[in-house]
């Protein structure tokens, strides 16, 4: 019984782990993207952290997904999730050189 | 994975997470409390290397003189302009720290703009152009200006038929431009090009950086101090090495924007919230020569503009999380003066072309 339970336990831990949607992690450092272009599924989340020791803001003007999530300083960081699939480009509205572009695929 | 890092699951994802981003979060703190160590505020060391522009990015193409030279005469030409009496150095005064000393730009028939005219000084290290950043580059900031009906006005079609009967101009852009016709492109790539060769890299501050003790006196240097310290004027956050700015854009809280019509300058070109209000960030080498300062010439002097900082911006509607006030004492006030002082050479006479 106690083994029983023990896998039954396990199970749910494991379970939301193949089922959930992906976390990626995009830093903001030195005024860049730390990548160009991410690949992503409908319902990822994407986490923008700010390393820079200035403020960053993350915003898309795109017809995929249009949001604004204002500025954050160094040690934060905003997130999305993407609910549909597109191509979302993403710009940081202090720092124009910033952009990069997230493919969402079904 | 692109990102570096990803994970699944909902439950565990925040230890995880937070076990996985660790090193990450204490690099971070350790690169922030480094960032202040790390700067040895003595001439000459590698810690400020980072504040010495690189060679001046003139392109590399085979006639590159050529086309400078060429962009000289058109750069003082007024008969660019449609009324023949305005040219680039109308408002892009050499005297004048390459602007005009005026609160804002009076265009043709004496038309008073809304906004300062921003110094060439160091416009080839510029990523981005104009006050609200509408250019990506200085080939089509050349065209915009000398196409806007209250500035130069310029009518192109009648101007690329005198260029083409000028018999110097013909000759001049055979020699700049092998094999291309006279027409807007090449026009603005010989302008481009000159103002691309109007560089201040031999201040005091920059042959102190080199190593030259005696370029800045102590109350200078103690003003640098003051400059890229955060809790002191965090001015470093927006004018960043090596030519004192972010490229970006800020609202710094001007009176003007109170206005009952504010001009919001990069939020016409990205409509986001922080973007309202909020103007490039100018670099500072030259600046002892263009006062007026800010987007709408209401600093007369770096006083000003130093008083402006300190209290944290005048309104504070939309501000950009920069701002703060400032906790300076009056004597590290002036030795920020002091300091942006030391990023102006002396000014030496400039030679006007004779046009052709």
């Amino acid at each position: 019984m106690k083994v029983y339970k023990l896998a039954c336990f396990s199970i749910a831990l494991i379970y939301p782990l193949l089922l959930t949607a992906d976390v990626h992690i995009v830093d903001q450092k030195n005024k860049e993207f730390s990548t160009n272009e991410l690949r992503v599924k409908v319902g990822d989340e994407i986490r923008f952290t700010n390393q820079d020791p200035f403020f960053h803001n993350i915003f898309s003007l795109s017809d995929t997904m249009f949001f604004d999530l204002g500025s954050y300083p160094q040690g934060e960081f905003r997130s999305i999730k993407v609910k549909q699939p597109g191509v979302i480009e993403v710009e940081c509205a202090i720092h124009p050189s910033m952009n990069m572009k997230i493919i969402v695929e079904e | 994975m692109a990102s570096g890092i990803y994970l699944k699951g909902l439950f565990l994802q925040p230890f995880l997470l937070t076990l996985l981003l660790l090193p990450e979060l204490i690099s971070v703190l350790y690169a922030s409390e480094d960032s202040d160590s790390i700067t040895y505020f003595e001439p000459g060391h590698p810690s400020l290397q980072q504040w010495l522009l690189p060679v001046p990015p003139i392109t590399t193409a085979a006639n590159a003189v050529e086309q400078l030279q060429l962009g000289k005469l058109l750069f003082f030409d007024p008969r660019l302009s449609a009324n023949g009496n305005f040219a680039c150095s109308t408002c892009h005064n050499p005297s004048l720290g390459w602007s005009d000393g005026l609160k804002t730009a009076i265009g043709q028939q004496g038309i008073s703009l809304n906004r300062a005219t921003p110094s060439l000084i160091n416009v080839a290290y510029n990523k981005i152009f104009m006050w609200d950043g509408r250019q990506s580059n200085l080939e089509s900031q050349v065209l915009g200006v000398m196409g806007a009906e209250h500035e130069m006005n310029a009518d192109y079609e009648k101007l690329l038929i005198f260029l083409s009967q000028n018999s110097t101009y013909r000759r001049l852009f055979a020699k700049a431009f092998p094999g291309k016709h006279i027409n807007k492109e090449t026009l603005a790539a010989a302008i481009a090009q000159f103002e691309r060769t109007i560089i201040s890299k031999n201040t005091p501050f920059d042959r102190w950086i080199a190593g030259e003790s005696a370029a800045m006196s102590a109350d200078q240097v103690a003003g640098f101090q003051v400059f890229i310290n955060k809790t002191k004027g965090n001015c470093a956050s927006c004018h960043h090495p090596p030519n004192f700015t972010d490229d970006g854009f800020h609202n710094i809280g001007l009176k003007s924007f109170a206005s009952s019509n504010p001009d919001l300058g990069r939020y016409n070109i990205k409509p986001i919230k922080i973007s309202k209000g909020a103007f490039k960030t100018p670099p500072l080498r030259g600046i002892g020569l263009t006062a007026p300062y800010f987007h709408d010439g209401s600093a007369a002097t770096l006083t000003d503009v130093i008083d402006h900082y300190t209290q944290g911006g005048e309104v504070t509607t939309n501000i950009d999380p920069e701002m703060k006030k400032l906790s300076l004492s009056k004597i590290e006030k002036k030795q920020l003066k002091l300091f942006l002082e030391a990023l102006t050479t002396t000014t030496d006479s400039y030679p006007v072309p004779i046009l052709p």
